[in-house]
């Protein structure tokens, strides 16, 4: 298999230890055509080291000035020769020490793996599988109720939970209207805080929380019903819990990746508030909000309404002097008008319009009476 | 700088025998390649996500054990990025993330703010204290058992918690006794360290104690402390000279600019900067005394070695490896722990012989897995 090595008559000289004592012998190495001879004085017949099983730690470089040679048939034993014309020769005769990619080949199957494991991952996410809503569906009531409780904790921190009688009153008619429409026999709990960010947001367990900046943006009381649909549409389709697990899984990868390193346990608390919904989340929030509104005969026009005057009253003409307004709120922060946190996560889009639209027109009645909804936005007032 | 015994000259010239045995000769020889192989590994470590890490660590081991020489014979690395990973494997199923899903699940059910949480992850963060001795044991253990020297191994003959125990517990003491226990403390996990260490069948003698180290010691904690001080004045004074004290000029707005911020953080950062540098030339000072010491009082069979670490080149070897590292990103990380390698083999010589004839292989008793935990904290020499 091997042709006629060079320098068939050239002895080099190398040391070999036989790999059962620390000690070596000096030794004489020749190439020949069945491998290398090495030749041990007064040690008797020198003995033959096939071509085919020699084997080196490190790849040989072509510049190389020396070479340690192990070979398959005699564990343990070493020949080390230092010679840049043998360790030419040597490599000549056997290709296989000089694999440029020495490592990468042990790699091979491993990486094999890490392929299949992404392509895996890949194939869930373009098919739509969320596997972190099989788990989320997978938590009983109490767990996600639990669960809810301290998300909300981390997320609104010490703010006051609203509780003006009259404001309570009609909060609860519209939960209650809406409830009866999801015919799921869940239990919504929805708190408003005294909070002057505009956001509305769904905790795990059926707990949603809207912030007095969203009620007093709101423009009628169908408005409301449309974001509380909406957040009542995350919470039948447990988009909440399966966000929660989908942070616990993608810690846990990352922690991976970075070997250890992602340090995710001192942050378990910021975790927490890390929430956020795909596109085809919100898509599907939608859907499932404007039917509610639909069985619970309320107008649909609220859910897209509000989102779409949010947005222009951020990106518009009106933005400064909102932020001035923004200013004389004492929990509003910076020049926002403080609707960005809602944007970010609601973006308001034709498409979304256009679903609301393209539904067919039903009877309804406002979410609420006029004096219900009077009662709704004084529903921080303490006194 | 060629290290004296290239290993041309070196190869078929035993080191002359006096009274039988061969005496022992360290001996260095650059890998050749280390940029275009930095340049790989970090390519493929990147495309895959990191996984390739633990075979290019491995590839970058290989080459620098082939680097250093004993006798003009080369180490030999054994070890595999298939064990470096299933022992990564291991730890983040066993450790890492149980660890994640509790603390996760505690959060939840406890609240963030709740002191139970609290509770545990202090008493999380003590085990890690203590897991971090056990990955440094037998971090050390499975690079020993992955070594060999004319197809001889190393090894570790003795267990990790021991060792841990130590580690944990003198280090809890650090604070307690402001430092001064640090030079007791490295001697004791020194001492460990080598006398369990192996080479086949014959251990390593370590006979250091901790008293020659405590002159340095305190020189270097009253350095501390006084740098400390100097810093304080210096800021105070600086700050004063300058005008810079933003207490004095409240309700003067006008001043307080952009160049004003500009100077007082050059004055802040300045002085800071010097300290440090200062600060490193000290423990750089001890550490390097620190070494020799423990080289010198490391034997093996009739032969002792021999320290030449000296603060300003091992300080410079520092900055350097560590600008290396930052400058790009880590790609030329492996040239850094090459670099490393090299100083140590060419600061260090043995005296003495060792009747190698007679130094049988050790018996199987290895680590399958490679340094799950070391990898999982981070601890990483080579």
């Amino acid at each position: 298999m091997h042709s006629e090595p060079d320098h068939p008559s050239t002895r080099w000289s190398g040391r070999l230890s036989d790999g059962k004592t620390a000690g070596s012998a000096a030794v004489q190495v020749m190439l020949t055509s069945g491998g290398l001879q090495v030749e041990t004085a007064g040690a008797g017949a020198p003995v033959v080291w096939s071509y085919a099983g020699l084997g080196t730690g490190t790849p040989v470089s072509p510049k190389a000035k020396d070479v340690l040679l192990t070979h398959s048939d005699r564990p343990g034993a070493t020949l080390f020769v230092v010679d840049a014309q043998f360790v030419r020769a040597v490599t000549a005769a056997a290709p296989h020490l000089t694999a440029s990619a020495f490592g990468w080949r042990a790699a091979r199957p491993w990486m094999a793996l890490a392929a299949v494991v992404a392509l895996i991952f890949a194939a869930v996410y373009v098919s739509d599988l969320s596997p972190a809503r099989f788990v989320a569906g997978l938590m009983p009531d109490e767990t996600r109720r639990t669960v809810g409780k301290q998300v909300l904790a981390s997320m609104t921190g010490d703010r006051r939970v609203c509780s003006n009688a009259a404001g309570l009153a009609a909060l609860d008619k519209l939960v209650e209207r809406l409830a009866k429409a999801s015919r799921s026999g869940k239990r919504f709990q929805v708190r408003v805080l005294d909070w002057g960010l505009i956001n509305a947001f769904a905790a795990p367990g059926e707990q949603i929380v809207l912030t007095r900046g969203i009620i007093a943006r709101a423009s009628s009381a169908n408005e409301v019903a449309g974001v509380l649909a909406h957040e009542m549409g995350h919470g039948l389709a447990l988009h909440p819990e399966a966000s929660v697990v989908r942070i616990l899984g993608m810690t846990a990868a990352l922690e991976f990746l970075m070997g250890g390193g992602g340090g995710a346990l001192a942050n378990i608390g910021v975790l927490l508030t890390q929430f956020s919904y795909t596109r085809s989340a919100e898509r599907e929030a939608d859907e499932l909000g404007l039917a509610l509104l639909e069985r619970a005969q309320i107008p649909a026009e609220g859910l897209v309404s509000f989102f779409r005057r949010i947005s222009e009253l951020e990106g518009g003409g009106k933005a400064k002097a909102n932020a001035a307004e923004g200013k004389s709120d004492g929990k509003m922060v910076g020049r926002r008008t403080g609707a960005w946190d809602l944007l970010r996560t609601h973006p308001a889009s034709n498409e979304r319009a256009e679903a609301a639209a393209r539904r067919p027109k039903y009877p309804a009645t406002p979410a609420l009476d006029e004096t219900e909804w009077a009662a709704l936005r004084n529903i921080c007032k303490t006194s | 700088m060629d290290y004296p015994t290239s290993p041309d000259h070196v190869t078929n010239r035993m080191p002359a025998a006096t009274g039988g045995d061969p005496r022992l000769e360290l001996g260095w020889s650059d890998p050749p390649g280390m940029i275009g192989l930095s340049f790989k590994n970090f390519f493929l470590k990147l495309v895959t996500l990191g996984i390739y890490g633990f075979w290019g660590k491995t590839e970058v081991r290989r080459r620098i054990w082939a680097a250093a020489r004993l006798n003009g014979e080369p180490l030999q690395y054994t070890g595999t990025g298939k064990e470096l990973f299933l022992g990564f494997l291991v730890v983040f199923g066993l450790v890492l993330l149980p660890v994640l899903v509790v603390s996760f699940l505690l959060a939840i059910a406890l609240g963030p703010k709740s002191p139970l949480l609290s509770a545990f992850q202090i008493a999380l963060y003590t085990l890690f204290f203590y897991l971090t001795g056990i990955a440094i044991y037998r971090a050390q253990r499975y690079r020993l058992s992955r070594t060999r020297w004319r197809g001889i191994r190393g090894g570790m003959e003795g267990n990790s918690s021991g060792f841990a125990w130590t580690y944990f517990w003198t280090g809890l003491l650090i604070p307690l006794t402001l430092g001064w226990i640090s030079p007791w403390r490295s001697t004791k996990l020194q001492s460990k360290l080598t006398g369990d260490m192996r080479f086949g069948d014959r251990p390593f003698r370590f006979d250091a104690t901790s008293g020659p180290l405590y002159g340095r010691f305190a020189i270097l904690w009253l350095g501390g402390l006084l740098i400390a001080v100097a810093v304080m004045l210096s800021w105070g004074l600086l700050i004063a000279a300058l005008g810079l004290d933003p207490r004095a000029l409240q309700g003067r707005p006008d001043v307080v600019g952009p160049a004003f911020i500009a100077k007082l953080l050059l004055v802040i950062y300045g002085v800071l900067f010097v300290a440090i540098l200062l600060y490193m030339l000290l423990s750089g000072w001890y550490r390097a005394r620190m070494m020799n010491h423990f080289a010198r009082h490391t034997h093996f069979e009739d032969a002792s070695f021999e320290g030449r670490a000296t603060a300003g080149s091992l300080i410079w070897l520092n900055v350097s490896n560590f600008l290396i590292v930052i400058l790009t990103l880590g790609l030329l990380a492996p040239i850094a722990q090459a670099r490393a390698a090299r100083y140590v083999i060419e600061r260090l010589s043995i005296n003495g012989t060792a009747p190698l004839d007679l130094i049988a292989q050790r018996s199987e008793d290895e680590a399958k897995r490679g340094e799950g935990l070391a990898q999982a904290f981070d601890i990483d020499a080579f």
